[in-house]
Order: C-alpha cells, then sequence, then structure tokens
C-alpha cells in the first residue's frame, strides 16, 4: 500500500465519529470488541462494520483469542495521519515566514493607493 | 515504531495555521495568486520555486515547480481554483504531481481566509484531504458531482 492510499484510508476512518470514539477508547488500553461496544447505542454488526474500516487504514489491530476477539491501536495509520501534518506545518510554517518577509521588501502599497485614488487602476506599463 | 498517540483526533483532521502580516489584505492575497510574487514566497527555505502556470480565475490551474536551492529538480505541485473571493477567501485544490515522499498523488484542498485587523492582516491556512469521500463531501465539489449525476440522469430520461 501506497503512503497516500493508508493516508487516504486513515483520514476517511477519522472522519466519523464513533469511529474517533472507538480509537479514543482505545488509546486508554487494548480490550475485547465486546467491552468496545458496550458504551455504543448501536448494533453488534454496526461495531464490527466500523473495525473493519479501522483495521483497513491500518490504525487499529483484531485478534481471535478463544471465543473473544480484542482491539488494539495499531500505530501505523496514526502515524502516516502525524508524518503528514507535520510535513505541511513546517512547509506552510517557513512558507508564511517567507511570505512576511517577501511583504516588507516589496513597497507597491504607495502605488496602488495612488492608482486607486485615480479611480481605475492603469494597465501595465510606463 | 513510536508509539501511538491518538487523543487530539478531532483537531488532528486538519491542518490550520494563522498568521498575522502587516500590510493590508488586498497585498496579502494578490501574494498568492501572482505568478511571480507566489514563486518568491512559497516554500521551504530550500525551495526556488518556479510558475509553470498560473491562471487566476475559478476553474483555473496553476502549477509550481518546487526546484531546490542545491540544483535537484524537486517536485511540481499542481491544482485548479476553486473559489476566489478577493480580498477575502481562496480556496484551491493542492496536489503533488509526482515524487513527493510523503503526499504524492493525494487530492487535498487549501483555504486561505484573510482578516483585517486595524490595518494588518490575519491570514488562516486550512489544508485537509478530501479525497475520501466524508471530507469531500463537505465542500463543493460534493455539490458539483451530485449536479453532474442529476445532469445525466435528466439527459437519459
Amino acid at each position: 500500500m501506497t503512503a497516500a492510499t493508508l493516508l487516504d484510508l486513515s483520514f476517511s476512518a477519522l472522519a466519523d465519529p464513533t469511529r474517533r470514539a472507538i480509537l479514543r477508547r482505545l488509546a486508554q488500553g487494548e480490550t475485547t470488541v465486546a467491552e468496545l461496544a458496550k458504551p455504543f447505542p448501536i448494533s453488534a454488526p454496526a461495531i464490527s462494520r466500523h473495525l473493519r474500516v479501522l483495521e483497513a487504514a491500518s490504525l487499529i489491530r483484531q485478534e481471535r483469542e478463544g471465543q473473544f476477539r480484542r482491539c488494539r491501536l495499531d500505530p501505523a495509520g496514526l502515524q502516516t495521519a502525524a508524518m503528514w501534518l507535520d510535513f505541511y506545518r513546517g512547509f506552510w510554517s517557513e512558507s508564511f515566514d517567507r511570505l512576511g518577509e517577501y511583504l516588507k521588501t516589496t513597497q507597491p502599497v504607495l502605488t496602488k493607493r495612488k492608482a486607486r485614488s485615480h479611480g481605475k487602476r492603469k494597465a501595465a506599463g510606463h | 515504531m513510536a508509539s501511538a498517540k491518538p487523543p487530539d483526533i478531532e483537531s488532528d483532521l486538519v491542518l490550520v495555521i494563522t498568521k498575522t502580516f502587516d500590510a493590508p489584505r488586498e497585498r496579502v492575497f494578490d501574494a498568492w495568486l501572482d505568478p511571480d510574487s507566489i514563486a518568491l514566497w512559497i516554500g521551504t527555505r530550500d525551495i526556488r520555486a518556479e510558475t509553470l502556470e498560473l491562471t487566476p480565475h475559478v476553474g483555473g490551474r496553476y502549477r509550481i515547480h518546487m526546484r531546490r536551492t542545491d540544483g535537484s529538480s524537486g517536485p511540481i505541485v499542481s491544482g485548479t481554483y476553486r473559489e476566489i473571493a478577493r480580498p477575502e477567501r481562496l480556496i484551491f485544490t493542492w496536489t503533488w504531481e509526482s515524487g513527493h515522499p510523503v503526499a504524492a498523488g493525494q487530492d487535498t484542498l487549501v483555504t486561505v481566509t484573510f482578516a483585517e485587523r486595524s490595518g494588518r492582516t490575519e491570514m488562516t491556512l486550512k489544508h485537509e484531504v478530501f479525497s475520501s469521500k466524508d471530507v469531500r463531501d463537505r465542500h463543493k465539489e460534493g455539490w458539483t458531482v451530485s449536479f453532474e449525476k442529476m445532469a445525466e440522469r435528466l439527459a437519459q430520461a
């Protein structure tokens, strides 16, 4: 699976409030599927569907243990999403620092104000 | 592998960055849509961008080559303008065409808003993945797709 595919899957999985609640619960520690389903007012098959989506996005892992299924967080999916955010946070922060410098160095404000006070902006050229 | 840190899942879904500039809104806004201006500031400090294409109207495309200062090529980002409301808001799609280690081929959406703060400009950028159905449906593309489907159905009827 490519990083982009995994990322799409994890963002799509995270877009649902029930699935986010499941992840928050699992963040406190692994548990059985039955235990996990208790606080949610939805059917067992519905919970299973949510768990399958989370598993496909590498956000959780499920393991069969006798007659129980156990669930725990899988760092892979969350790490991919965190990597994405870190990358763009750095990209845009540095871009904005440079934009601030750019806005300081160029001084077209006066020209624009003058142009506006004369009504229409002139076409380019002298 | 590092341990998972999921507690902030709600806010971690979308990247939001705010910065205030000592310039009027129009100037900050125009820095995004002028081909020469944007090339001067977009990217990290190891990038010297080159605007390959920039058509500043809704539906128009841009392509920017993120050339590296060390002479190596660097990836190309491209997208389409969705909304241009000078000087309040700018919305465009953002996709790395290839060669990007983190996010190549992934469709994302950037929304930039410009608020006046006593002569200064507070700029807020929101960057999100929209190829997932849930996220995309909150945006115009969801409507566009719906309208296209509706038009197809009407044409078939």
